[in-house]
């Protein structure tokens, strides 16, 4: 395929485990192929360097933690014409968040959504590496990339799964959002809600059908251990 | 506050599953030795003998770690260096072959990790207690037949790293490790140092509290005091390439790091082969008999890694310490 001309791309990472973006470079097939597409600066492990340099598209990885955190998602916002979000931790404030064991209305959601616009998100802990890289692949061709409606039973049932729920085994599948293709089901696991919410997940209901399943405190350690799943 | 302390404090309060799912986030190169740091020191709380099997399938996804991260320290932090380059894909333009090396190593270290683990990042199936799915006899098969190639590529790499000019620059301290009587030790053992101190399990806690700012961790530490128990094939490849028994300078940790990579790659495939003759058996997952202490250490890339926790009688998280070098 002839690309026309190359788009800037840059990660960046804020308080994070340093991977997500690894999904995609792990995979030197796919990352090279993406490179036809944009010059990347991977400028995870440099964080003071090229932050006041203009991008096309930044990927910010990591939960902005603090004063620095935000001001420095503020200036990688600056600078780009396009953000992507990629991970729970940007997405959900993520396993580093703290205070999840408060009650809800007094949890610090120290999340990037609240601090910057933010254009395009690309979930999960880590992301799906083809989801991200249809992601980018949109942005280059100009069109928008959408994330699915659906919940993970949708994708659960596709693969033909037992389901756990019905075994009175905890499950977050019904209120998370699809595109991982049910991916901890289909490995003996069950989904903890890494994607965060789909549109008009009934937490609450959720909650009720757990009840029987998972002792009572129990619960809300599953929807946060994320960060927030009722993030939206 | 590092990632590990707010993880420390996020585990407060929460129930023992989600520790090595949490604490494998710490940091992504790390993942599964410290997923399964937290996993052995929850079975240690939790009074859980995992069997044979499960140890040997753990055992090969740190394998699978070790061989990703030793093939990206030396392909993309060392080489390039060495060749005068920027970036991975100058290396693939003017160096195909070194390149294609790396690949062939980090896609066989990611086709363990999601046989095993389900994905290549943040293995799936390995919880507390054993796993929750299990690969087939014949997919053990087809990754044993790739892996003949490997053996090659490692001797190659361990030769590239040996022709290379290295500095000296004398490292002043102790070595410490897991050590164990009749194996390379990276998934059990107990803690040497060269000085001559052994910490037990139970001592673990003493040693992550002594002062450690000289102690010397990783490939070079565990050259140091545990290549006597390399199998015959990493010896002998030591005695061929004439490579001295004791190393003391920074650059020795490149010719460790490439040594380890060999005995790995040697490792994986003998645990491969096993599989793939006798396939594994489908086993239920352990429950928590009661639940109390624990503490466990094993051995990452970058050293050794020690967890400690401390559950209440329901299973709950009341303290989580972790050592990271
Ligand atoms: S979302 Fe998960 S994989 Fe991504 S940066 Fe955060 S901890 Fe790492
Ligand atoms: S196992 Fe979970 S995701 Fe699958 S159908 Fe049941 S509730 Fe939904
Ligand atoms: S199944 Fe659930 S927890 Fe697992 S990757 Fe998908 S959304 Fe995340």
């Amino acid at each position: 395929m002839e690309i026309r001309s190359k788009k800037t791309l840059a990660i960046f990472s804020l308080t994070s485990c340093g991977g997500c973006f690894d999904v995609v470079k792990d995979r030197p097939e796919e990352y090279f192929a993406l490179q036809k597409f944009y010059t990347v600066d991977d400028l995870r492990p440099k964080h003071k360097n090229t932050i006041d340099k203009k991008y096309d598209i930044v990927i910010i990885e990591g939960h902005p933690r603090g004063k620095s955190g935000a001001e420095r998602a503020k200036t990688i916002r600056r600078n780009a014409k396009i953000v992507v979000a990629i991970g729970a931790c940007a997405h959900l404030g993520g396993v580093y968040q703290m205070g999840t064991l408060l009650p809800k209305e007094k949890r610090p959601h120290l999340i990037l959504s609240k601090i910057i616009r933010i254009d395009y998100l690309v979930p999960g802990c880590p992301v799906n590496s083809d989801e991200l890289i249809r992601c980018l692949i949109d942005l280059y061709w100009g069109r928008i990339f959408r994330l699915p409606d659906l919940s993970i039973c949708f994708e659960c049932r596709q693969n033909e799964n037992n389901c756990l729920l019905k075994k009175n085994k905890l499950c977050l599948g019904p209120i998370t959002r699809a595109g991982c293709g049910s991916i901890c089901i289909n490995n003996g696991e069950a989904c903890l809600g890494c994607r965060g919410s789909k549109p008009d997940a009934n937490i609450e209901k959720m909650t009720e059908i757990l009840k029987p399943i998972v002792i009572k405190d129990e619960i809300d350690t599953v929807l946060t251990m994320y960060g927030g799943l009722d993030v939206k | 506050m590092s990632n590990s302390t707010l993880i420390e404090k996020k585990l407060i309060g929460r129930p023992y599953w989600q520790a090595p799912i949490l604490t494998a986030r710490i940091n992504v190169k790390n993942n599964i030795a410290h997923s399964l740091a937290a996993v052995k020191a929850i079975e240690s709380a939790c009074n859980i003998q995992v069997s044979t099997q499960t140890k040997k399938l753990r055992q090969l996804l740190l394998i699978a770690e070790f061989i990703k991260n030793h093939t990206k320290k030396l392909y993309h932090e060392i080489l390039p260096d060495f060749l005068d380059l920027e970036t991975v894909s100058e290396i693939a333009k003017l160096h195909p072959e070194i390149y294609h090396n790396a690949i062939n190593l980090i896609d066989f270290s990611n086709q363990i990790l999601t046989l095993i683990g389900g994905r290549t990042l943040y293995s799936i199936a390995n919880v507390t207690g054993g796993f929750k799915s299990y690969p087939t006899k014949s997919e053990f098969k087809q990754l044993a037949v790739q892996t003949d190639n490997l053996i090659v590529t490692a001797r190659q790499t361990l030769n590239l790293c040996v022709s290379l000019k290295l500095q000296s620059e004398k490292l002043n301290g102790d070595f410490a490790a897991l050590h164990a009587n009749n194996d390379y030790a990276y998934y059990d053992g107990e803690i040497w140092t060269d000085a001559g101190k052994l910490f037990t399990q139970d001592d673990f806690q003493k040693f992550a509290q002594s002062n450690l700012d000289k102690t010397v961790f990783g490939p070079i530490a565990r050259y140091n005091l545990s290549q006597s128990h390399f199998d015959t094939t990493t010896k002998n490849l030591i005695d061929e390439l004439k490579i001295k028994k004791q190393f003391q300078s920074i650059s020795d940790n490149i010719i460790a790091t490439a040594i380890e990579l060999n005995f790995f790659v040697g490792s994986s495939i003998k645990i491969i082969d096993g599989f793939s003759n006798l396939g594994p058996v489908r086993e239920h997952i352990i429950p928590p008999r009661s639940f109390s202490i624990g503490t466990a250490a094993i051995e990452s890339a970058g050293g050794t890694i020690i967890h400690h926790c401390e559950l209440d009688k329901d299973g709950i998280i009341t303290k989580y310490e972790i050592f990271i070098p």
